[in-house]
């Protein structure tokens, strides 16, 4: 602990040493113009450098009248004595500029085409805006006037091969579903690794607070913002950001506000879209009927059953032609063509801006119909937004907004669910068998057959009559009054009201599907009700001044963020009611087989903040941010946090710099050069998100009897505290030509410490675990964004943009090793090692003869030995540290990451005259992927149908494959969790290609209106086995990487239009 | 100015909110916050019955380590890892029945109830003040942590010892990992006959600090027992209509039970039968005389209904109050949750299939040699054995020829008979026997002491006990022992009742089918229960009490069957004998091939004995 304090100071006194030599030296070097009057000349140029005329330039802060350009761009102006600020103003085609003279008596400037980002265009940085040439830390933005064209239902992903720093991947195709998106790297083993959302100002509901009852399922916070609504998108992944939401920030902020009620004219926009989804292009080979019998009796010879005892429990395997049943035993079904289909998804949003000087609001109103590739799954979502603008007096501003969701959908479970999802049954299901039964006559009928004693659910039974249903609505409201208490000082609160519903059911039925939970329940109800209610207020006062002999610019922020959070989850299980499948509900159930549990959450959360941005003379821009953090969370006693009156406050701040190199002597006058600039930002911010109860000495009720008792549930740990992400980064930015050429490149390194753990304890504690804050995890990577217009000419644009970010996770500490076994394998996370790998056995083949296994002469945990046709696993260690011929515990291992290398995405964007085309394409890297669906498909350990790859298993002595035999039960292991089950989860993948055309204005009498048509998905490059090398089972990061037969991504055809009215 | 007003107002919200202890500790609805509770009685009682739902979670454990190790249970080829591990003594720290943290969990709420009683109710620790529920749960406590102790220590040779005021982490390991040695000298009554001036050991006990061992364990609880415990079991006044509650809790009956097998273990035979005489010679109460409540066929229904006739103490479970244990899961076919990794072995089959009834013999006491079979009788133990302690399955469909089969093998066709049970699964009973063998109701309970339990310990210390009479001479005590085992007959402890004795019970305490206390031991055919040979133990007591000794662990055996107690059985025989090897035979006949050789060389060290979890 004291080494790392000691290397935080040397970071802060270097720094601080740093800049003030740097401003010192620099600043002498100024000179300024002597004269009363100073005459500028200069001349401005479009990106092509070709003059532009009629450009109004005036001096900021005087009251001459401005100049304008000649026909040759040439003007000349008074700018009286020393530097000032001068204000190009074009009328049209061209974006604004704020130039500091820095000296000059000529100069030239480059115009920024309407159509490309400006260094001078504003943003808002948390409690403030900026032009983004003076933001000293790393962030990108979405630029959402493109992406409304997607086929997206949250925001969320859009990220994905659009900007850098964030790992995206889109959990499923089922609408709604949403993206797991992680900025720069894991932080953290047991919370939230979802970056904090911001919302018109609300930090919004957490990613892993609700709970889900259907498998696969996952509450996606931002369902209640219609991406139609959304105006801005920044997502900031500096520290200099994340320490302004102190405790809250560690995992990065996404900034999204919706509409912007900024016009004063009223504006209409109609946005409709319709999506095609295809059937998976790529079914996956499974054996035909015949392959399959061979296979069930080669593994029923291995099951040591009697000859008579097989044909009694599986008689269907057995009968000729003159048997009654034998109808129903002589198919070729292939059931994967029975649960997905193409599916079409609608969209329509209507949104209405105006007002006038007083008052102005904007109102939203969208419906989304969507529905997935498995039959019977959808999704609708409707979604009222309104914000009003009203200027009370001339000093306070009042902004006014309400949004109101609701969402329901249509599910099907993941593979997970073995018995009810649809891809597991539909690879298992003997193709021999037929999705209907048959009369007595012979003829088919539309009765769903029943489970045969091959006992694998009827994919048709799961689609037609599995019900999951998913509802969930949001409330948010919102109020900030914005008063000028003098010119330079600002008065901003805003309180905060959001209410989150969810409520989802399931009912598995009893016909046609296989037996629940071991076969005690032929039907199953289950309800889950997520409730969620917060409060939050956020209220600063802002300094501003730039006034100060324009060199200087400062602006000082301080106010606190205050929350309050609810949250009550209850969910009943139910199971076999009547057998008719007709009472789905919770009272039907037999009363005895009745779960019900819950949970219930409180937590606050109080940050103090301030915030200073110092400008000297446009090239040296220096910030500090300090926020000082209060949470429930946290224990009473947290050590290295400050006690204020009793409770402990945790210090989260950083610093950053920037120098504007090209407004140095030496480079001023290349005037080609826009802006370059290097960043270099440090410091601490925190999650907190550590559990409300690990600091409470409580006890847990227990039953005896017909009576509840209660026992001592944990250790509590009073200095538990939240974790703390400290981030070093540096970079530049780098944009030439006026912008046509912009290069952002970022460097970081971040460490979070005080990891969450749940140290197991010694048995004679008598406690399982002590919560503490131990561990330590690195991050580092670069990020790149660049983005270059290669061609403009009258007609025709084309514009490239690269995004690319490489990843580096490692455990630096931990008190212990974590295994934790998840449904087909074990994560694990072990120092030296990337968070939450997989953890298992190194897979090396098949044993082809006998000799050869007698050779190796290994044995299993179980003390049995590995004979010809069983998997080689290399045989690591033993209790000893040495080999020792038994494959076990010791002999699992590190085998692989589902983090990747790197990730980008490479844009092309023609426009020629109205018609334009974007082509997305994005790729990931060295990311290692478990496909669980194939380890179910080929393990052959039972009467399941298995994929053709079974077809080359082990089979005679001397046989060389990489396939082990089939084996009732497995009793060996031979399909442990290995790198057999391990995939390379690299792809590249042409997400996107987009064609419009924009019709003339005034046609038909519209302001405005955009046709277009999209294909996603349309090629895929992978290695992987699977439908889709894409998948996400849950924003849970644990879960990363494994392949739960999720609704897979498919190709989609898409078209849409845009109407102003 | 408005904005002043502004800035006040949410300075003083703010202000608010910094002091309040609501805001950093808000009350979290989900369980039971410590500052909230032990303010009423109710509160404390249900601090108790944490200890009993704790005290569940340990029944699967007990089960595996008193059985699985023991010669009357196997693996299956279903079995994992860790059963197997179990199963030839080879059990590593990581395997999930070695793990000690579930006695500790127990013993640690244990000291936390022990703890705050003593702090909140002083009187507890008052011997002269009235008798209250307090001081009954403060019993059923002391009772509960020195059972976990006990147990714990059966299992792991040597446990650290924990006292309540350690409380903690720290002052935990502190105390465990102190340096020294614990040197104690205790006065170990143990002797073989009982007879205290014939004490045969007497030894300081020299231990690292950290760990008590079994010696040690009983030394410091028999004594914590015998003077902290004023009374145990409290009065439940709200279920005084369910007679079973008693039982399913500490009470008076298994506070001696549990002091008697604590001393009957360290071979303190006099204390052991005092405590035990204690529950059996009780006449207050109608209970624990072996009478006709459990006879016969009624013999199943120990293990379908607690009843305080048989039931001293046992662990309950209920699946309507979702209380289940995996008990019928280890030993039932594979259907539903059921996995069959256990299952009797060939062993404890013929316990009950080679016990003969009606047999008649014609003796000739002068030369046994000539003693003949003139009546063999009929096989079976058709009351404990099959149908109700073990089955043969396939699936749920129970094999229905056993009396043929029987004969069959009476007849010498052995290959017929076993030809009838192939395919079939030999499956223990006793836990499915509740629900009717319903695969998935899974709530046997689990019994920790019962009436014939005791009577076979008490027949085992007669067996040896001498004790002093008032003339001065030594008198035996082995006729109890044989009347215990077999018919009752002289150990009636009221007129009204009969004693029917542990064999007599279940039909075979006739004269005709009696263990007998004799100079000469006759071998018989185990199929056809002809004599095939006989030996003269006449002049040998010692010899003798062995044979009868044996003869009652035979007997344990079939009644006790899957109980949990049958490792623990043949370790406190061969202990008394001072022979490792008479544990190591008994339990290394279950292997074959070249493991049997193994396993017995590996028992012949009294430290395979026990799971080595606490050693470095």
């Amino acid at each position: 602990m004291k080494i790392k304090y000691l290397k935080y100071n040397m970071y802060k006194k270097g720094f601080l040493n740093l800049f003030i030599i740097i401003i010192f030296i620099l600043a002498r070097k100024e000179n300024l113009c002597s004269q009363d009057t100073c005459i500028l000349r200069g001349k401005v140029l479009n990106q092509s450098g070709v003059p532009v005329s009629n450009v109004s330039i005036s001096v900021e802060g005087s009251l001459q009248e401005p100049v304008f350009t000649d026909g040759e761009g040439k003007f000349e102006i008074n700018i009286g004595s020393g530097n000032k600020w001068l204000i190009i103003n074009p009328i049209i085609e061209y974006k604004k500029k704020r130039i500091y003279i820095n000296n000059r008596q000529y100069i030239k400037i480059y115009l920024t085409p309407e159509d490309l980002i400006s260094g001078y265009d504003m943003m808002p940085v948390l409690q403030k805006e900026l032009p983004r040439r003076n933001v000293v830390a790393s962030y990108s933005e979405l630029l959402i006037n493109k992406l409304y064209k997607y086929n997206s239902y949250t925001v969320d992903q859009l990220f994905q091969g659009n900007i850098s720093g964030i790992n995206s991947i889109l959990r499923s195709s089922m609408p709604g579903s949403g993206a797991s998106s992680i900025i720069r790297g894991v932080k953290s083993i047991y919370t939230n690794n979802q970056p904090l959302y911001i919302v018109d100002g609300l930090p919004i509901l957490p990613f892993n607070v609700f709970n889900n009852v259907i498998s696969g399922s996952e509450y996606n916070p931002l369902l209640s913002v219609n991406y139609f609504d959304i105006s801005k998108i920044y997502v900031f992944k500096d520290p200099l950001y994340s320490s302004m939401y102190g405790i809250k920030g560690s995992n990065g902020i996404i900034f999204i506000e919706t509409l912007d009620p900024s016009a004063t004219k009223t504006e209409i926009e109609v946005d409709y879209k319709s999506i095609l989804s295809l059937f998976p292009e790529r079914i996956i080979p499974q054996l035909n009927a015949d392959e399959h019998r061979a296979l069930m009796s080669e593994i029923l010879f291995t099951s040591g059953k009697l000859e008579e005892d097989i044909k009694e429990e599986y008689p269907g395997l057995f009968y000729d032609k003159y048997d009654k049943e034998y109808i129903n035993y002589i198919h070729n079904t292939n059931w994967q063509k029975l649960i997905f289909r193409n599916s079409v998804s609608n969209f329509i949003s209507v949104k209405v801006k105006g007002g006038d000087e007083i008052a102005r609001y904007g109102l939203s109103v969208g419906y989304k119909k969507g529905n997935g590739i498995f039959k019977n799954t959808s999704f609708d979502a409707f979604n009222l937004r309104f914000v009003s603008r009203v200027n009370i007096f001339r000093w306070l501003k009042m902004n006014a907004g309400v949004s109101a969701n609701a969402i329901s959908s249509r599910l099907k479970e993941s593979a997970i669910s073995k018995e009810a999802s649809p891809i597991l049954s539909s690879l298992f299901k003997s193709p021999i068998l037929n999705p209907y039964k048959y009369d007595d006559e012979g003829n088919e009928t539309k009765i769903i057959a029943e489970v045969d004693e091959l006992g694998v659910s009827n994919p048709v039974a799961i689609i037609n009559n599995y019900l999951g249903k998913n509802n969930s609505n949001e409330i948010l409201a919102n109020l900030n009054l914005i008063g000028n208490v003098t010119k330079n000082l600002l008065l901003n609160t805003r309180l905060c009201f959001s209410y989150n519903l969810l409520k989802e059911s399931y009912f598995m039925p009893n016909h046609g599907m296989e037996l629940y939970y071991d076969g005690e329940a032929y039907n199953i109800a289950k309800i889950g009700n997520n409730e969620y209610l917060s409060i939050y207020n956020n209220t600063f006062l802002s300094y501003n001044n730039k006034s100060l002999n324009n060199k200087h610019y400062f602006n000082y922020v301080t106010g606190f963020h205050i929350s309050n959070n609810k949250y009550q989850f209850d969910w009943a299980l139910t199971k076999n009611s009547h057998e008719n499948d007709q009472y789905s509900d919770l009272q039907s159930g037999k009363d005895y087989l009745r779960e019900l549990g819950g949970n219930n959450r409180i937590w606050n959360w109080i940050s103090y903040y301030n915030s200073l941005n110092y400008r000297f003379m446009d090239k040296y821009l220096i910030d500090f941010v300090v926020s000082l953090d209060g949470s429930s969370r946290i224990g009473k006693d947290a050590k290295e946090l400050t006690k204020i009156g009793d409770w402990p406050f945790g210090l989260s701040y950083s610093g950053g710099f920037a120098w504007r190199i090209s407004e140095e002597n030496f480079l001023k006058n290349s005037y080609w050069i826009e802006d370059f600039k290097i960043r270099l930002s440090a410091g601490v911010s925190g999650n907190d998100d550590i559990g409300e109860i690990n600091k409470k000495k409580y006890y847990n009720p227990i039953k005896y009897r017909s009576t509840a008792g209660f026992y001592p549930a944990i250790y509590p740990n009073n200095e538990i505290t939240y974790e703390k992400t400290f981030m070093l980064n540096g970079g530049f930015d780098f944009a030439m030509f006026s912008n046509k050429l912009i290069l952002k490149l970022d460097v970081y390194r971040s460490i979070t410490s005080n990891l969450l753990e749940f140290t197991p304890l010694e048995a004679y504690i008598g406690y399982d675990y002590l919560a503490e804050n131990v561990g330590k995890v690195e991050n580092k990577g670069v990020d790149v964004e660049f983005f270059y217009r290669i061609l403009r000419t009258k007609n025709l644009i084309w514009d490239l943009s690269l995004n690319f970010s490489t990843l580096k996770n490692k455990i630096l500490k931990l008190n212990n090793k974590y295994i934790t076994s998840i449904s087909g394998g074990e994560i694990a996370n072990i120092e030296g090692y990337p968070l939450n790998s997989f953890y298992g056995y190194i897979y090396k083949g098949v044993f082809s003869t006998q000799e050869e296994a007698d050779r190796a002469n290994l044995i299993n945990n179980k003390g049995i030995k590995f004979n010809a046709g069983d998997a080689i696993y290399e045989d690591i260690s033993g209790p000893t540290g040495v080999p020792d011929g038994i494959i076990n515990e010791y002999d699992k291992t590190f085998i692989g990451s589902s983090l990747p290398k790197f990730y980008g995405g490479i844009i092309n964007e023609f426009r020629y005259k109205r018609f334009s085309m974007s082509i997305l394409l994005y790729f990931v890297e060295g990311n290692k992927v478990f496909n669980y669906v194939r380890y179910m498909n080929e393990r052959m350990t039972g009467l399941e149908n298995q994929s053709t790859r079974v077809a080359n298993r082990w089979q005679y002595e001397g046989q060389i494959t990489e396939v082990p035999r089939a084996l009732w039960k497995d009793p060996i292991g031979n399909s442990a969790f290995s790198t057999r089950w391990i995939e390379d989860g690299s792809f590249f993948r042409v997400k996107n290609i987009t064609l419009s055309y924009k019709l003339r204005e005034g046609t038909l009498n519209l302001k405005g209106a955009e046709l277009y048509f999209a294909v996603n998905n349309i090629y895929t490059y992978s290695k992987y086995l699977g439908y889709d090398p894409e998948f996400c089972y849950s924003f849970n990061q644990l879960y990363n990487g494994i392949d739960y037969g999720m609704m897979p991504q498919t190709k989609e055809f898409l078209f849409g239009f845009k109407i102003n009215l | 100015m408005k904005v002043d007003k502004l800035i006040i107002v949410t300075m003083f919200i703010f202000s608010i909110l910094i002091s309040c202890e609501k805001f950093f500790d808000p009350d979290q609805e989900i369980g039971i916050e410590e500052k909230e509770i032990f303010k009423e009685w109710y509160e404390y009682r249900s601090a108790g019955m944490g200890l009993y739902g704790l005290q569940q979670k340990l029944v699967e454990q007990l089960m595996v380590l008193g059985e699985l190790r023991g010669d009357l249970i196997t693996v299956t080829n279903n079995a994992d890892a860790d059963l197997i591990e179990v199963n030839e003594f080879r059990i590593s720290k990581k395997n999930k029945y070695a793990s000690p943290k579930n006695f500790f969990k127990l013993i640690s709420a244990c000291n936390n109830l022990i703890k705050i009683l003593e702090e909140k109710r002083p009187e507890v620790t008052d011997p002269k003040s009235p008798v209250t529920n307090y001081d009954r749960l403060y019993g059923e406590a002391l009772c509960m942590r020195a059972w976990a102790y006990f147990n714990a220590v059966r299992i792991y040779g040597k446990v650290p010892f924990i006292p309540e005021s350690l409380v903690t982490i720290d002052e935990i390991e502190n105390f465990v990992n102190s340096s020294g040695t614990y040197v104690d000298s205790i006065y170990i009554k143990y002797s073989l006959d009982g007879y205290y001036n014939d004490t045969i050991k007497n030894f300081p006990v020299t231990l690292e600090k950290k760990y008590y061992d079994i010696n040690l364990i009983v030394d410091h609880f028999t004594n914590e027992l015998e003077k902290k415990v004023k009374a145990v079991g409290v009065n439940y006044a709200l279920n005084n209509n369910d007679v079973t509650w008693e039982v399913t809790t500490w009470n008076t009956y298994a506070y001696y039970a549990l002091l008697g097998q604590m001393y009957l273990t360290i071979g303190d035979l006099a204390k052991a039968a005092m405590y035990f005489k204690k529950i059996i010679d009780d006449n207050s109460e109608d209970r624990y005389e072996l009478d006709n409540t459990f006879a016969y066929s009624n013999w199943q229904n120990i293990f379908r209904n607690v009843n305080n006739k048989e039931h001293i103490y046992v662990i309950w479970f209920d699946k309507g109050n979702y209380q289940n244990n995996d008990l019928q899961k280890f030993f039932y076919p594979e259907i539903g949750p059921n996995k069959y990794m256990l299952k009797p072995t060939r062993q404890a089959v013929m316990k009950w299939e080679t016990v003969w009834r009606g047999q008649v013999m014609n003796e000739n006491l002068n030369n046994p040699a000539l003693s003949r079979m003139i009546y063999p009788g009929d096989p079976g133990d058709y009351y404990r054995g099959y149908g109700i302690s073990y089955v043969y399955l396939k699936g749920k469909e129970p094999f229905e020829n056993i009396y043929y089969m029987l004969d069959l093998k009476k007849q010498g066709d052995i290959f017929s008979a076993e030809n009838m049970i192939a395919g079939y699964d030999t499956v223990a009973w006793k836990y499915s026997i509740k629900n009717n063998g319903d695969p998935f109701i899974h709530d046997p309970f689990y019994i920790i002491y019962r009436a014939a339990s005791i009577h076979l310990y008490l027949a085992e210390i007669f067996t040896y006990w001498i004790h002093k009479r008032p003339d001065g001479n030594i008198g035996t005590n082995t006729m109890n022992a044989v009347y215990l085992l077999n018919n009752g007959k002289y150990y009636t402890i009221a007129a009204n009742r009969s004693q029917l004795g542990v064999r007599g019970r279940v039909g075979l305490g006739s004269d005709n089918d009696a263990i007998r206390f004799s100079n000469i031991i006759y071998y018989h055919d185990p199929f056809t229960n002809e004599i095939i040979g006989y030996k003269d133990i006449g002049q040998n007591m010692l010899e003798k009490q062995r044979y009868f000794e044996e003869q009652i662990l035979e007997e344990r055996a079939r009644e006790l069957a899957f109980e949990g107690e049958r490792f623990y059985d043949l370790m406190r025989v061969a202990k008394r004998r001072n022979d490792p090897s008479f544990l190591a035979k008994i339990v290394s006949e279950k292997f074959l091939g070249a493991k049997r050789q193994e396993i017995y060389n590996l028992l012949l060290d009294e430290k395979n004995w026990y799971v080595h979890y606490f050693d470095e």
